[in-house]
């Protein structure tokens, strides 16, 4: 009885096995690939030999020059990617769509067309604030797709995030702009002789300012420093003479300029004037801004400068720039300083491809994601801090790169202001 | 360090922004009775002027001023000729042409906006400043060169204008169409082309004020309506009608805006223009400089 059971069970596992085999064996050859697509199959956009990816750009109407600028940023690093054999011997495929960048509608149209029918693997360089804002709440909110995006005002944590599968729907290239203000006011803290005591904040009226304001005011408080000044101007202010004036009277060492073009230049050059020599530290924008050239500031007054650079947008002229875009070159032979808002996404976004390994999937590009940031063509995410005497050398002199110490400490002390949700934390 | 003197000169200088948009603003009203609400299109027109003329053309900027000018009048020329004059007798009652040509010009400043934003970026184009940023020392104040600029060239508009009112012949037709152009006509005035010489002067006006302003600012298709309302505000302060009125409301305007700015708070210094419009209305309704001027 029990012989016959073996022999039975004998005779199974060897038609099992021979099944298994001749079923192997209409596939030989292909065998290794094969099993690549098979697992890759599953994954919308990706195949053995390609990657789709999709970018929802203003294509038409009055932005439609960043729409072209990006794709064809984009376009030559794909290009230069594909030449040496992609990633990971994957194609990289540009596809794109029109968001017009005027109406929440047709942004979300674009993203619907990219992701169910041209079938993308991922979705990035949105490059408008509402297409952006319209994608995430109604394409990818509760989705596990991630939108990687260049703009990263608010409160909004870069990851790592805890679940990306339920809550990770936006992931920004840059920190925001309240976390680079704590990095800057952390690294004056640690660096500057005398160290700085009083903080003023020179704050635009939107939530780019007052999120800003927000972290130097914990910042403060945190290290039982006295409550910064704050004095509020508006994003296209050109004279800060009466704000920079308060500012000095309440007894302020240390400036912070939270602000867009305009009224960093007018606090610059007003505190100048004025003969007020305090520490100046620049976030995010006011640094970018900082850093144009303007003859019509002199030299002396940027000598106490100190700027976070944080954008994926170096200056035009600058030997960073100048070097990628040489090496763009053979694949596109065009190109100029304008393609950089689609070059600098599209070298992270193969970074970010190469982090997550050769086995792609979704859990595998999230996971790399979510492990940490990338440094590609030498713009990485730790914030830099920089200083210049002169706009326009200040990218050649990046003093101290912080690997967001500052900000992780800071997350763990401090929650975010009452009124915002911060994912995430 | 007071906080009096720089907040002086900010609200001198706001003032002598609305003085230049509510003088030309004026212009039209008082030669025709017509509130043309594309003069703040008109001042964009004049900053775009700045942006070709200076980042895409290189020319100097005291060119692009002169082209500000230039084209500011021919708009004003155009604006006349497309949105006022065929709407004349178009309507019941001098009333009914008056509000027919509000909404004109209305529709004209909605064509100048929406025709930039398709050429432009909405979300605005950097002016680089044309001088130094650097403040001079003025006893207790400091006044930087574009103030100083602002003050020079727009006084002597201002003033060029109110001396041309007085003495020249033009001048004179020009007054004594917006006081009674009945009257003018049958005294030999030839009273349209003094009606398009007030839309070309306020154009020249609006261009000016465009070139002024832009240096160092971000202009957007809407850049010059923001002026509109302070400049209208400012006239019916002033005494609606009267170029001196105009003046005086837009200095009081821009003081005392700049110290609510400074001593109550920047986010709610909009409300300034229309508080003290109302203020001045229900204390002195015919405005601070009260004349009452005729019209067509």
């Amino acid at each position: 009885m029990l012989r016959s059971r073996l022999a039975a069970l004998v005779m199974a596992c060897i038609v099992v096995v021979s099944a298994a085999w001749v079923s192997s064996a209409d596939s030989r050859g292909t065998s290794s690939s094969h099993s690549v697509h098979a697992v890759a199959a599953s994954v919308p956009g990706v195949t053995a030999k390609q990657v789709a990816v999709g970018v929802p750009a203003p294509l038409t109407g009055p932005e439609s020059f960043i729409g072209t600028n990006t794709m064809s940023g984009m376009r030559a690093v794909f290009a230069k990617v594909n030449a040496s054999g992609g990633v990971y011997g994957r194609k990289l495929k540009l596809v794109a769509a029109d968001t017009g960048c005027a109406s929440g509608a047709q942004a979300v149209s674009a993203a619907r067309q990219l992701l169910e029918q041209d079938n993308v693997f991922e979705i990035t360089a949105i490059q408008c604030p509402v297409a952006t804002a319209a994608i995430n709440e109604t394409v990818l909110k509760g989705t596990n797709l991630v939108n990687l995006t260049n703009e990263g005002a608010g409160w909004t944590v870069p990851g790592p995030l805890p679940n990306p599968a339920t809550e990770g729907y936006s992931y920004y290239f840059t920190p925001n702009t309240a976390f680079q203000a704590v990095d800057i006011v952390g690294w004056a803290q640690a660096n500057l002789k005398p160290r700085p005591h009083k903080y003023g904040v020179l704050q635009i009226d939107t939530s780019y300012g007052t999120d800003c304001t927000y972290a130097v005011q914990q910042f403060a408080k945190v290290h039982r420093l006295p409550a910064p000044v704050v004095a509020t101007t508006t994003p296209t202010s050109t004279d800060e003479s009466v704000n920079i004036a308060s500012l000095r009277a309440h007894g302020v060492d240390t400036l912070v300029l939270c602000t867009y073009q305009t009224p960093t230049t007018g606090a610059l050059s007003a505190a100048f004037s004025a003969g007020w020599h305090p520490n100046i530290l620049a976030a995010t924008e006011a640094a970018a801004f900082a850093t144009v050239v303007l003859p019509t500031v002199p030299r002396a007054a940027y000598a106490k400068l100190y700027g976070v650079e944080p954008t994926l947008y170096p200056l035009a002229g600058s030997k960073q720039l100048n070097t990628l875009l040489k090496s763009l070159r053979p694949y596109a032979p065009t190109i100029n300083a304008s393609a950089v808002g689609g070059i600098l996404p599209a070298e992270l976004f193969v970074a970010y491809l190469k982090q997550a390994g050769k086995k792609l999937t979704r859990a595998s590009f999230l996971a790399g994601l979510y492990r940490g940031a990338v440094d590609a063509a030498g713009f990485s995410e730790p914030v830099k801090i920089l200083r210049g005497d002169h706009p326009e050398v200040v990218h050649d002199q990046v003093i101290a790169t912080f690997p967001n110490a500052t900000t992780e400490r800071f997350k763990a002390l401090v929650g975010p202001p009452s009124n915002v949700k911060m994912r995430g934390a | 360090v007071s906080l009096a003197a720089p907040t002086l000169i900010a609200g001198l200088s706001a003032g002598m922004v609305y003085a230049l948009v509510a003088t030309g603003f004026l212009l039209v009203f008082n030669a025709t009775g017509a509130v043309n609400l594309a003069h703040g299109d008109l001042i964009t027109v004049g900053m775009y002027i700045v942006v070709v003329g200076l980042i895409h053309a290189g020319l100097s900027w005291w060119l692009t001023v002169v082209a500000g000018i230039v084209l500011g009048a021919a708009a004003g020329v155009v604006v006349e000729q497309v949105a006022y004059r065929p709407f004349l007798g178009r309507a019941e009652g001098e009333n009914g042409v008056l509000l027919l040509i509000f909404i004109t010009t209305l529709a004209v400043s909605q064509a100048i906006e929406g025709g930039l934003s398709e050429v432009t970026s909405t979300q605005g184009t950097g002016v680089p400043p044309v001088f130094s940023l650097i403040a001079y020392h003025v006893g207790p104040f400091l006044i930087t060169p574009q103030q100083l600029v602002t003050f020079a060239v727009g006084g002597v508009a201002i003033v060029g204008l109110g001396l041309g009112f007085r003495y020249l012949q033009v001048g004179r037709s020009m007054r004594a169409v917006s006081q009674h152009a009945e009257a003018a006509s049958l005294c030999g005035v030839d009273t349209q082309r003094i009606v398009v010489l007030a839309w070309a002067l306020s154009g020249a006006m609006a261009g000016l004020a465009g070139a002024l302003f832009a240096p160092g600012s971000i202009v957007t298709p809407t850049s010059g309506t923001t002026y509109l309302f302070i400049a209208f505000a400012a006239a019916v302060i002033g005494g609606f009608g009267s170029i001196g009125g105009a003046v005086a409301g837009a200095m009081v305007l821009g003081i005392t805006q700049a110290f609510f700015e400074t001593y109550v708070s920047v986010l709610w210094s909009g409300i300034v223009p229309m508080l003290v419009l109302v203020i001045v209305l229900a204390v002195r309704p015919s405005g601070i400089f009260g004349v009452r001027v005729g019209r067509v």
